[in-house]
């Protein structure tokens, strides 16, 4: 059977984590879990524990559907300070590469705000 | 209270700056405070060329912190060291007090299209908004430990102006308001 490629899409808010995934066109869901729908506590949503949760989920599902690799593209805030929230992102991806998903690239596409101007220059 | 720089920061279109440009108004019309000075960062930007390069596709200025920062200390030297600084990038400045306003990103996508914005900008922002962008970049300020989150929506600009000067006189901080994430998904793809 030859591998099917998915793109799997983390966006990680202060409040939560949503992990997506799509076909390597984004245009197909072929699963989506969030943070509320791991823990139960709605504090916990955005913490690395349900985003690891919800990876380990997300492998299970994919794998039923023949997806053995993915792209991973990551829209997430901040995650470098430890007191920072939407450090789901990194838990994430740990976790899906420990359920042995193979990553292929990770494209970090965080929204950067513009009016007239804007923080930096984008590296895409 | 003196020598105090506020921050105004938000994703474009939530409102920095009728909240801002009131505020000054009421803070210089209360005895208590002393004289405020107001800061547009993106007029202030293009006016003083506070930029390093053009980001062609998106019509913007790349901010450049350096000359910015210098351009700040020269308005507290000559004019007050009282600011409110209006702007998405403010939060990311040396200041005291950081305010971020929230507005629903339904409300956010209307108004940035209304300024003519191409589309890849108007869901940039729109995403930004959803992501809590402008909040996380708030908390991770480790120059500034007050941070009040204040969601805009529906609520008229005097009451919010009202709020934030609560919010300062009282030194208080609140964050982790909204969670546009769960309902708005769908404006991210
Ligand atoms: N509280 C509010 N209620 C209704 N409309 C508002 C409010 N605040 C701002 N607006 C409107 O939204 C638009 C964007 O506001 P603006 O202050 O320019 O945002 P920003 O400076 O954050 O980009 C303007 O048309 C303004 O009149
Ligand atoms: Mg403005």
């Amino acid at each position: 059977m030859s591998e099917k490629w998915g793109v799997i899409h983390i966006y990680a808010s202060y409040n939560n984590t949503i992990i997506h995934v799509t076909d390597i066109t984004g245009a197909e869901t072929i699963a989506k879990i969030s943070g509320g729908m791991i823990v139960k506590n709605q504090k916990d949503e955005s913490s690395p524990y349900a985003a690891m949760q919800g990876a380990f989920k997300i492998a299970d599902m994919i794998r039923e559907k023949g997806i053995e690799k993915v792209h991973v593209k990551v829209r997430a805030q901040g995650g470098n300070k430890s007191k920072n929230p939407g450090p789901g992102a990194q838990a994430a991806i740990r976790a899906l590469a420990r359920a042995g998903i193979r990553i292929g690239r990770i494209e970090d596409a965080t929204p950067i705000p513009h009016d007239g101007t804007t923080p930096k220059k984008r590296n895409r | 209270m003196i020598n105090i720089k506020i921050a105004i920061t938000g994703t474009p279109g939530v409102g920095k700056s009728t909240v801002s440009k009131l505020l000054v108004k009421k803070l210089n019309n209360t005895e208590k405070f002393g004289n405020f000075e107001y800061i547009d960062i993106t007029d202030a930007v293009k006016e003083h060329k506070l930029y390093s390069e053009k980001d062609e596709k998106m019509d913007s200025y790349v901010v450049d912190f350096q000359k910015l920062g210098n351009y700040i200390n020269e308005i507290v030297k000559s004019k007050s060291e009282n600011l409110v600084i209006d702007g998405h990038v403010s939060h990311l400045l040396d200041v005291d007090y950081i305010v971020v306003l929230r507005c629903n990103p339904e409300i956010v996508s209307n108004r940035l299209k209304d300024r003519n914005y191409c589309k890849d900008k108007v869901k940039e922002n729109v995403a930004a908004e959803i992501l809590d962008v402008c909040l996380i970049g708030a908390l991770d300020n480790s120059n500034c430990k007050y941070v009040y989150e204040l969601d805009t929506t529906y609520k008229n600009v005097s009451s919010i102006v009202g709020e934030i000067v609560d919010a300062i006189t009282h030194k208080k901080t609140k964050y982790g308001i909204v969670n546009w994430l769960d309902t708005y998904f769908y404006m991210l793809d």
